[in-house]
Order: structure tokens, then C-alpha cells, then sequence
């Protein structure tokens, strides 16, 4: 089940709040486990099973590390907590990179090894990457065992943040998991989210992938330069509407259920630098990185060689966390390469740049990655960047480019805009502004919102989640 | 002062507060009415606008619930029997117009609110396959008389009627690369000149993605040399049978703002005796037009009722041709410009029939065959290698 459907926002929602509200307290966590194992067996009855499997060994590993501590057994802790994350990582390698993993293998082996690919369970990226930093910390001591299974089954499954993130972390959600405050008001901000959040999703994302797939679609011979920088850019919105709106959407459905989530996006495409671009994209994935593999593996400290190696083992891993295939560990390779270059060669050079050609380099750099990012093979990608160089292509502009560029036109600079943060900070000031006519314009568009985005979904034919794959 | 300053202050925090309240409540209240008014709006089995059966509430059972149907069942459900769903349809429309889109699900909005269907990219095995059976089909019947018609889409003909610069198909590679592979002992009959020169004179329905019959008769006069008809009647009296046709790419497209005029064409001073039956209905009945169609939505059915798997022909012309016609929708208003030089017309729908053409054509004794397709359902097409190859 998607958040951006009719059957989810009418029919799935309703209920679960309305269920959920009137439970006592006591109750709610409980709602919320039973509501979100129905939410994820709902499109992958099968997979439930493991992602119940995958709670109940987390959940034991918690309070054994626990026990071990307290009994001083360091040494034993230690193993308990790696057998823990080794187990996680089989389940995720399993699923996830097997059928990778043997295809490769049997491209240099004189041999075959026969496998078949199981379906990617759904989410399985995002929980088992909650489900380690919960075991790690409790190992750290950074937060308290969970001795609820239910408690700790809201948090692991919670259907907000289940199939697309943000990576909540145990220790940021721990005390709300033992109270939150609800209130109107609260609730009022969560439907501002969301709203913003299906917004992003069904009316910038899917009008602009369904231009991304169109000039895919074109043979070579017919893109021309300007064309393939439209296509380009159509993908560069909507992978950020997309994930941004769902990260939007999840963090709005949070706070109507008393949560409070980190935020996942902080306007990525303003950046001056692409250290600052994964600064502010897809935050809880890189910091979790950051905290769970970057710094354990010594992180600057051993000197600059050894950063380098761990800045690259970080981004191999990023790249292959988005998927099981060549193109995005190059993807994750290409920006630990970059990041290395501007923190040890162009760090100062660049800041004495004007901030438009930091903007421009660090847009272009962005947008070529998306081209490898979204390539369904590096040969696509290599030829794919080749047209927008003007290598191969039809020209520079045809007849098509400006059909593109006239369909597009609109929608394409009303997203551009509305990836910094401009229309958000008059809208934030508006709503709680004292003139009655500001803050009945925010409510009229949010009306607006909803019910456009309604008529999109009651014809959705484009309504993909480009994260689910993950 | 000081106490003026506070005053305002928790005043405007109250305002705001009350904005989030006002968002709180009037979502819960447009989800619940939206959500009730669905439930209680009875269901609607088929929609005039969409030109489809609507989805019913799917049944509970353990291998939906397995496999997932039940699941998606619900989903298309809710989705299909959502209040108001034509107007929720309309307003997307309005908004992608809006937008300055003018390709609507497939669907091209071109000059003169004409709707073209943009062609499916082919799968090139199936095209490849269905060429071979047929050279092989024509290799095998040396004594009958082959021909093929392939009739290019609205996008192609009417090029300049598409929005300026719209990525389309190049059907002139596609119709370009057919005759190069199909052998010499077929015909190849290519009306997309003829076509060209009468280009706005509504071939095509504006929200239909069929040909007209004003599209079919120029083909036809073009195509008797070819097809062995000399004399070929040219007094033809054109009769507007419904002046309301919105047809499938109004559908498809949710662009309801043309309509559309179906004529059929007459031979004028000529008396024709034939009559028509199908596998779908056995009676005999003189007249190809099934006027019951016009009745319902997709009124271009009125020619032979529709597609069936078989449909045949019997005149009582004095000649000894007998023709098979393997063909799709294309040819439903074409055919009738061929009952005066046959004895008999047999059109074989290959997506529908499933017996032994060898036998039909043995039977029958035919003496010719024509195919008659569209250049979209051809390069896409799956069935006719299947229906030939019948051993």
C-alpha cells in the first residue's frame, strides 16, 4: 500500500485513526503494531513473516546484550551484538544482493551456479538498518534495552516510516515510544505535512517522471542535447519530490500519531558543495552511515590515507545500500571521489568561488550522478551522459527538445523553485501570520493541494514510489 | 507596554493555533465525507466516460488474500467507485491542459481538437514472426492471390496536426521496413500517399482512433488496381448516421471536447444483393450495419456490429472470386467496398478465431486474400502468425 492512493488516504487512514484515538493510551502501541503489520502484509503477505522474525531476534539480541552487560560479561556482549548485526546483514544480503552476488560470481567462475531471485521484500533496507543501530546502541549503552515486544514492534514496523524511512533511530524515538503528547494543534501541523508531502509526490514527481520516461523512451538518434538536459532534470525533481514527499508524508501521518521524526531533506538542491548536498539529502541514511560505519572504522583519525579508505568503503556501501547492481555502487564510488577531492584539494579554492558557480558545479555534478543513478545499465549511463555533452545526439535542439521544453515548462520552474526553501519560509510565516486573509490563503492552498492531488489519484496511471526498491 | 506586547503575542500564538485546528478539522472532515459519500453512491458497473467496466467490491477468500488479488482488488475498488469520479477525472484533465500538456495518457491533443493515439513501440520478434508465416502463407497458396494493406495511423498522416514536435513513432520507417520484408509474391498496398493528399477531410475520428469511411473509400479506389477490380464503382453518396460519436481516445484520454460524425458511404444507382452472418450471430441479415450500435457508446460498431471472430459474406454477383480477409477493426469500414466484385467475402479476425483457416479457405474454395490491418495493431500484434500456422 502506498500513502499516495485513494485506498490509503480514504479508507486505510481513516479507520486506523479512528481506532487508534480511541484506544487509552496503553493500548496505542499496540494499534499501531497490529495496524502496520496489516499495512505491510498488505502488499507483502508473505514477507510479513520475516519482518516478524527479524523483530522477535532483535528484541531477544536487546535484553541478552543487556544481561550481559549488567553481569560484566564485556567480552561475550561484544559477540552477542556482532552475531546480532552479522544475522541482519545475512537477512538483508540474502534478500537483497544473492541473485546479485551470483550473477557477478558466475561472470569470472569457469562454472555456473544456478539461483533464483527472490523478490525484494518491501522496506527490508530501512528496518534492518533501524533494527542494527537499536542493537548496536543498547551494545554502546546509549539507550535501555526494550523489554516490550510490542513497544519495540511499533517501533521496528511502524508504518509511517516502514517501506521508504526516514531510518528513525531507536534512541530518537525512545521516550515518545513511552509518551507523547497529542492535540489538535499537533495533528492540524501533521495533516500540513502530508499534505505537502502528496503534493510533492503526485503532482511535481509523477508529472515530472512521466517526462523522465518519455525522453528515456527516445532512441538516441532523436535526444538532442537539450533534450537529454530536460530528461535529466525532469529525473533530478522527481527522485526529490518523490523521496522528499514521501519523507514529508511520513513525518505528517508521525505527528498524527503523537510521533515526532527527524526530517530526511533539507532543501539538497541549494547546496554550495556536494559535502553539503549529502549533508542535507537523505539525512538519516548518511548519518547512520556516519555513526555505524564511518567512525567505528576509525572515521579521520588514523591519518589521511585511512580516511580516504573509509570515506570510500562508506560511499561503496551508500551506492550498494540503493540497490543490488554495478551502477549504483559506481553511483555511491563517484561521490566518495568527489567528497575526497573537495575536503582535501578544493575545500578553500571553492569558498573563494561566487556562490552561483558553487550552485552550478555542485547542480551539474548532482545531476550527472541521477544519470548513473537511474541508467538501467552503465553502457545507458556512459551513452546517456554522452548526448548531454553533445556526443552522438541529434543536435543540439529539434523540434522534440522544445515540445519538452513547452509541456515541461511550468511544472518544471514551479519545482525548481520550490526546491529551495522560498516558498516554504513565506508559507511558514503566513500560517501563523496575524492578518486573517495570509493565514486563510495557507489553508485555501492546502485545500487546493488536496483536492488536485485527489483528481490525480482517482486517475492515477503514473504512481510510482521510486524508493520502494530500495 | 510591556503588557500590551504579551497581549498580542498570545494572541497571535491563539490565531495560529487555531489555523493548525482549522487544518486538523477540515481534513478528518473532507476525508470522512469524501470517504462516506463513496460508500454510500451505489455502484457503478460501467463508465460512459472511460468506456470501461468498473472495478466491483473484490470477495474475501484465502488465496486473494494470498496472492494479493484481494489486496488490489479493494484498491481498484475503492479507486473506480470514488465519488464523483468524472468530475475528479475532468479536473486532471483541466490541470495537465493547464500545465501545457498536450499528451494525456497516450494520447496526443493535436490542432483542431484532434485526438491521435501515439503508437506502441512493437515487439519486434512478434512483427518478424508474423511476417514469416505470411510469406510463408502466400508461398504455400501459390494459386491465391495475396495482398496486404497496412493503413498508417493519424500521428503519421496527420503529422501536422500533432503537437509541434511530439515524439512519435516514425510509422514511415515502420511501413518502409514491411514491404522490405515481406516476399515478392505479395502485394503490397501502401495508401499513405493517397491519404496525404486529402489529409483535411477528417480521415481519422477526431476522438476515435479508427479510420473513416471517407478515409477507406479514397484507400479503396486506390488500392482496385492492385487488388484485380477494374471499373471499380466511383458514385458513392455519403449518409451521416450519428452526429454524437465520442470514441475510444475521449476515453482514454478524459478529452471530451470533440465529437464526432460517423458517415457510411453508399454506391449510387447500384443494386446490391448479399447477405451477412458471423460467428458471433448466425442469422443471415442483408445489410453489413448493425444500427443497434449506435445506441451505444462505441458506435464505430455499427459497421458488421463489431469484430468477430468470423463474419461472412455471400453476394449473388456473377463472379467466381472468393475473397479471406485476416484483418483487425481497420477493416470493419473498408469491406463494404468490396462486396460488389466477389462472390463471397470471408474476414477472419485472427485475435478471435481460433479453427483451421487451411480448412475454412479449402472449403470456401478462395480464390484471393487480403490483410488489412493498422500499422499500430500490426507492429503489435500477436496473432497472426498463430492463426496461419495451423498445420
Amino acid at each position: 500500500m502506498i500513502f499516495s492512493s485513494i485506498f490509503f488516504i480514504f479508507a486505510f487512514l481513516p479507520i486506523v485513526l479512528l481506532i487508534y484515538y480511541l484506544m487509552p493510551f496503553k493500548l496505542k502501541n499496540l494499534v499501531l503494531l497490529i495496524v502496520s503489520l496489516i499495512f505491510y502484509a498488505w502488499g507483502e503477505p508473505i514477507y510479513v513473516i520475516l519482518m516478524i522474525f527479524s523483530i522477535a531476534i532483535n528484541f531477544v539480541s536487546g535484553i541478552e546484550l543487556e544481561y550481559l552487560m549488567e553481569n560484566g560479561e564485556m567480552q561475550k556482549a561484544k559477540y552477542a551484538c556482532i552475531t546480532t548485526v552479522v544475522i541482519n546483514l545475512l537477512i538483508l544480503g540474502f534478500y537483497k544482493y544473492y541473485g546479485f552476488l551470483l550473477e557477478n560470481l558466475n561472470a569470472i567462475l569457469p562454472f555456473d551456479i544456478s539461483y533464483t531471485q527472490l523478490a525484494l521484500p518491501i522496506g527490508i533496507s530501512f528496518y534492518t538498518f533501524q533494527t542494527m543501530s537499536y542493537v548496536i546502541d543498547v551494545y554502546k549503552g546509549k539507550v535501555e534495552a526494550q523489554h516490550n515486544p510490542v513497544t519495540f514492534g511499533a517501533y521496528v514496523s511502524m508504518f509511517p516510516q516502514l517501506i521508504a524511512g526516514p531510518i528513525v533511530r531507536y534512541s530518537d524515538v525512545e521516550k515518545q515510544l513511552q509518551r507523547r503528547i497529542f492535540s489538535v494543534e499537533r495533528f492540524g501541523d501533521g495533516v500540513m505535512w502530508f499534505l505537502q508531502g502528496l503534493g510533492k509526490k503526485v503532482l511535481i514527481a509523477n508529472n515530472m517522471g512521466s517526462v523522465y520516461e518519455s525522453v528515456m523512451a527516445l532512441g538516441a538518434s532523436q535526444t538532442s542535447v537539450l533534450t537529454a538536459w530536460i530528461g535529466c532534470f525532469a529525473y533530478t525533481m522527481q527522485i526529490y519530490f518523490d523521496f522528499g514527499g514521501y519523507s514529508d508524508m511520513a513525518i505528517g501521518l508521525g505527528k498524527m500519531l503523537g510521533f515526532d521524526f527527524m526530517k530526511n531533506f533539507d532543501y539538497p538542491y541549494t547546496a554550495k558543495s556536494i559535502t553539503e548536498f549529502w549533508r542535507r539529502w537523505h539525512i538519516s541514511l548518511s548519518s547512520w552511515f556516519k555513526e555505524y560505519v564511518y567512525i567505528p572504522l576509525g572515521g579521520n583519525r588514523g591519518g589521511t590515507a585511512q580516511a580516504i579508505r573509509n570515506l570510500m568503503i562508506v560511499w561503496g556501501l551508500t551506492g550498494l545500500w540503493h540497490g543490488a547492481a554495478w551502477n549504483f555502487i559506481f553511483w555511491g564510488l563517484y561521490y566518495g571521489i568527489i567528497l575526497i577531492i573537495e575536503k582535501y584539494i578544493l575545500k578553500e579554492a571553492m569558498e573563494k568561488l561566487p556562490s552561483i558557480v558553487q550552485h552550478i558545479y555542485t547542480l551539474v555534478l548532482v545531476m550527472f550522478g541521477w544519470v548513473l543513478f537511474c541508467s538501467p545499465s552503465l553502457g545507458r549511463a556512459a551513452s546517456y551522459m554522452g548526448t548531454m555533452l553533445g556526443i552522438g545526439g541529434a543536435g543540439f535542439a529539434d523540434a522534440t527538445a522544445l515540445y519538452y521544453l513547452k509541456s515541461t515548462f511550468l511544472l518544471g520552474t514551479f519545482a525548481a523553485v520550490a526546491s529551495t526553501p522560498v516558498i516554504h519560509k513565506r508559507f511558514s510565516e503566513w500560517i501563523k501570520a496575524r492578518e486573517v486573509y495570509k493565514r486563510a490563503f495557507c489553508i485555501a492552498m492546502y485545500v487546493v493541494i488536496f483536492v488536485i492531488s485527489t483528481a490525480y489519484l482517482v486517475n492515477a496511471t503514473y504512481n510510482p514510489f521510486l524508493y520502494f526498491r530500495f | 507596554m510591556e503588557n500590551k506586547v504579551r497581549k498580542q503575542r498570545s494572541s497571535k500564538r491563539r490565531a495560529y493555533r487555531g489555523t493548525y485546528r482549522i487544518m486538523a478539522f477540515s481534513f478528518i472532515g473532507g476525508v470522512l465525507f469524501l470517504a462516506i459519500a463513496s460508500i454510500i453512491k451505489p455502484d457503478v458497473r460501467f463508465s460512459e466516460e472511460e468506456n470501461r467496466i468498473l472495478a466491483e467490491m473484490p470477495k474475501l477468500s484465502k488465496e486473494g488474500l494470498a496472492d494479493k488479488n484481494y489486496m488490489t482488488g479493494l484498491e481498484s475498488y475503492t479507486s473506480d467507485q470514488f465519488v464523483l469520479r468524472d468530475f475528479w477525472i475532468k479536473m486532471k484533465v483541466q490541470c495537465d491542459l493547464l500545465l501545457g500538456k498536450r499528451e494525456l495518457n497516450g494520447v496526443y491533443l493535436g490542432a483542431d481538437k484532434y485526438l491521435m493515439q501515439a503508437p506502441a513501440s512493437p515487439d519486434e520478434k512478434n512483427v518478424k514472426t508474423n511476417l514469416d508465416a505470411m510469406n510463408l502463407f502466400a508461398k504455400k497458396h501459390e494459386n491465391v492471390k495475396v495482398n496486404v494493406m497496412i493503413v498508417p495511423n493519424a500521428v503519421y498522416v496527420m503529422e501536422d496536426y500533432l503537437p509541434k514536435g511530439a515524439p512519435v513513432r516514425d510509422q514511415g520507417k515502420d511501413m518502409n521496413n514491411l514491404k522490405k520484408n515481406l516476399s515478392d509474391k505479395i502485394g503490397f498496398i501502401d495508401v499513405t500517399k493517397t491519404l496525404q493528399q486529402h489529409v483535411n477531410e477528417g480521415l481519422y475520428y477526431k476522438t476515435d482512433h479508427h479510420w473513416t469511411s471517407k478515409a477507406a473509400l479514397y484507400s479503396f479506389k486506390a488500392a482496385a488496381e492492385q487488388l484485380g477490380i477494374e471499373n471499380p464503382i466511383t458514385d458513392y453518396k455519403a449518409y451521416t448516421v450519428d452526429a454524437s460519436f465520442s470514441g475510444t481516445l475521449a476515453s482514454r484520454s478524459g478529452y471530451h471536447k470533440a465529437e464526432d460524425e460517423i458517415q457510411v458511404y453508399a454506391p449510387e444507382g447500384v443494386e446490391l444483393q448479399y447477405l451477412v452472418s458471423d460467428s458471433d450471430n448466425g442469422k443471415k441479415r442483408p445489410t453489413v450495419y448493425d444500427r443497434s450500435k449506435l445506441k451505444e457508446k462505441d458506435k464505430y460498431q455499427v459497421f458488421f456490429g463489431g469484430n468477430h471472430a468470423m463474419v461472412d459474406i455471400m453476394t449473388t454477383n456473377d463472379t467466381a472470386r472468393k475473397l479471406i480477409v485476416f484483418k483487425d477493426s481497420y477493416a470493419n469500414c473498408f469491406v463494404p467496398y468490396l462486396i460488389p466484385y466477389y462472390n463471397e467475402i470471408v474476414m477472419i479476425d485472427p485475435r478471435y478465431y481460433y479453427e483451421n483457416v487451411e480448412t475454412l479457405m479449402a472449403n470456401k474454395g478462395i480464390t484471393e486474400a487480403l490483410f488489412l490491418y493498422n500499422l499500430d495493431t500490426f507492429m503489435t500484434d500477436n496473432s497472426i502468425a498463430g492463426a496461419l500456422a495451423v498445420e
